[in-house]
C-alpha cells in the first residue's frame, strides 16, 4: 500500500501512526482495537473501515513506518539516518523491533525500502565498488542500528558497564563504528 | 501444555512444571505480561502453587531465565573448547527472544537476566588485547555482542533481503563470510570498513584518518 507522508493528515494514516506508537513499547498483538482509536483520535468503527484484520493493520503500519523513515530520517533517501537519532529515537526502532518478535516480517516477499536507498547510496558513493561489499556493509549498519535501542542495555548491564557512567566511552566507540562502515562504502554519516 | 495426561505432582515436578513454562513463555511475550494464573496454566497446576513454592511470579520467571541460560551456555560447550561460533545465537532464538522483550519492557534488570557468554567472551577478548584499555574492550565486546544479537532477531527482516541482491548465486553466503569478519573485527577493536571490505587483516581503529 502506498503512502505518501506529504499527504493530508486523514484518519487511516492518523491510525497507522498510533499504532507505530504504540508498538513500539509494546507487542502488536497486545495493542486493542479501542486503544488504537483512542490513541489516533478517531471513531472505533474505522479501525475495521480501514483494516480488515490485525495482519493487514500491521503490514500497513510497517509499509508506513519504512516510508515516514525514509522520508524524515534520510531526507527522501539522500542521506543515512543521523547516529544521534539512532541512540536517541527509541520509537523508530523499538517499532521495528516487536514487529520482528511478532514474525511481521516473515514474507519474504516484504519490501525493504530503506535498505535498498541506503544500496543507493552505495552505489553513489563507492560506483565501482564490490556488491558483496555493498550489502554486507549495509546489511550490517543496518543489524547495528536495529539492535542497539534494543539490547544495548542488557549487553551493558552483562558487561559491568554503567550506562551514564560510561556513556560518552560507548556511544563514541558505537559512532566510531558506524562512520568506519559508512566510509568504507563512501558514504559520510552526520552525528 | 501438560505433558502426558496427568498434571505434575509433588515438589519438585511442579517447580519444574511452572520453571519449564516460564522458559517457554518468556520467548514469547514481555515478562511484566506473563502472570502467574498464564504461568500455571502453561505448567498445568493450580494457580495457588506459584505462590506456595516460589512466593510469587517474579521468582518463576528469575528461575525461566536462568533456565533459557543454562541451555544456551551448556549448548555453547563453553568449559571444553572455550571457543565459540560466530552468530552461535541463531541455534537459540528462544534466548534471543527471551532477552529481547525483556529487554524492551525495561526489564532486563528485575528479571536478571544473565548472558554467561559475555563473560567468556570479555575474558578472551582481554587475552587478546592485553594492555588496551579494559573499559574499551568491554565497550567494544558489547557493540559486537549488540551486532550478534540483532544478526539474530532481525534474520527474518534480513536475510530475504540479503538473497535478494542475487545475480550470483552464492552472494548470500559471501555476504554471510563478511558478516562474520565484521562480527570479529568489532569485539578486535579493529576497523569494521576494512572487515567488510574483505579484508582479513583490518587495520586498528585508531589508525583510520578522519
Amino acid at each position: 500500500m502506498d503512502v505518501d507522508p506529504d499527504e493530508e493528515p486523514s484518519s487511516r494514516t492518523a491510525l497507522l501512526d498510533a499504532a507505530i506508537r504504540l508498538m513500539s513499547d509494546r507487542a502488536p498483538s497486545t495493542v486493542t482495537g479501542r486503544e488504537l482509536a483512542e490513541e489516533a483520535g478517531v471513531n472505533y468503527g474505522l479501525v475495521h473501515y480501514y483494516f480488515e484484520s490485525s495482519g493487514d493493520l500491521l503490514s500497513a503500519a510497517r509499509d508506513r513506518h519504512g516510508s515516514r523513515l525514509l522520508a524524515d530520517l534520510m531526507a527522501g533517501g539522500t542521506r543515512p539516518i543521523p547516529l544521534d537519532q539512532i541512540v536517541s529515537d527509541r520509537e523508530i526502532f523499538g517499532f521495528a523491533a516487536h514487529v520482528a518478535l511478532e514474525g511481521g516480517d516473515d514474507d519474504a516477499d516484504v519490501s525493504r525500502p530503506v535498505f535498498d536507498a541506503m544500496l543507493r547510496l552505495a552505489a553513489e558513493g563507492d560506483p565501482d565498488g564490490d556488491p558483496v561489499h555493498h550489502r554486507a556493509t549495509v546489511a550490517a549498519i543496518v543489524l547495528l542500528q536495529l539492535g542497539w535501542p534494543v539490547f544495548v542495555e542488557h549487553n551493558a548491564t552483562g558487561l559491568g558497564l554503567d550506562l551514564e557512567a560510561d556513556g560518552e566511552v560507548i556511544r563514541e566507540r558505537f559512532f566510531t563504528v558506524l562512520e568506519s562502515l559508512y566510509r568504507s562504502i563512501g558514504v559520510e554519516a552526520e552525528r | 501444555m501438560t505433558t502426558g495426561g496427568s498434571s505434575p505432582r509433588g515438589a519438585d515436578e511442579v517447580r519444574e512444571a511452572l520453571v519449564a513454562a516460564a522458559a517457554r513463555l518468556l520467548g514469547h511475550s514481555a515478562p511484566e505480561r506473563i502472570s502467574g494464573r498464564r504461568l500455571a496454566e502453561e505448567a498445568g497446576v493450580n494457580y495457588g502453587l506459584v505462590h506456595h513454592y516460589f512466593g510469587g511470579k517474579e521468582a518463576v520467571l528469575r528461575e525461566g531465565f536462568g533456565r533459557l541460560t543454562e541451555s544456551y551456555a551448556v549448548g555453547e560447550d563453553l568449559d571444553t573448547s572455550g571457543r565459540v561460533e560466530p552468530f552461535s545465537l541463531l541455534r537459540w532464538p528462544e534466548f534471543v527472544r527471551a532477552v529481547a522483550y525483556a529487554s524492551l519492557s525495561g526489564e532486563a534488570d528485575r528479571t536478571h537476566v544473565t548472558h554467561p557468554t559475555l563473560d567468556v567472551a570479555v575474558e578472551q577478548t582481554l587475552e587478546t588485547r592485553a594492555g588496551e584499555d579494559e573499559t574499551e574492550i568491554r565497550v567494544d565486546v558489547g557493540i559486537a555482542t549488540v551486532f550478534h544479537l540483532a544478526r539474530c532477531l532481525f534474520a527474518t527482516t534480513m536475510d530475504p533481503w540479503i538473497a535478494k541482491g542475487g545475480e550470483a548465486l552464492d552472494l548470500a553466503e559471501e555476504v554471510e563470510e563478511r558478516l562474520v569478519l565484521i562480527l570479529r573485527s568489532l569485539s578486535l577493536g579493529l576497523d569494521p570498513g576494512t572487515a567488510a571490505r574483505g579484508d582479513r587483516e583490518p587495520f586498528r581503529r585508531s589508525s583510520v584518518p578522519g
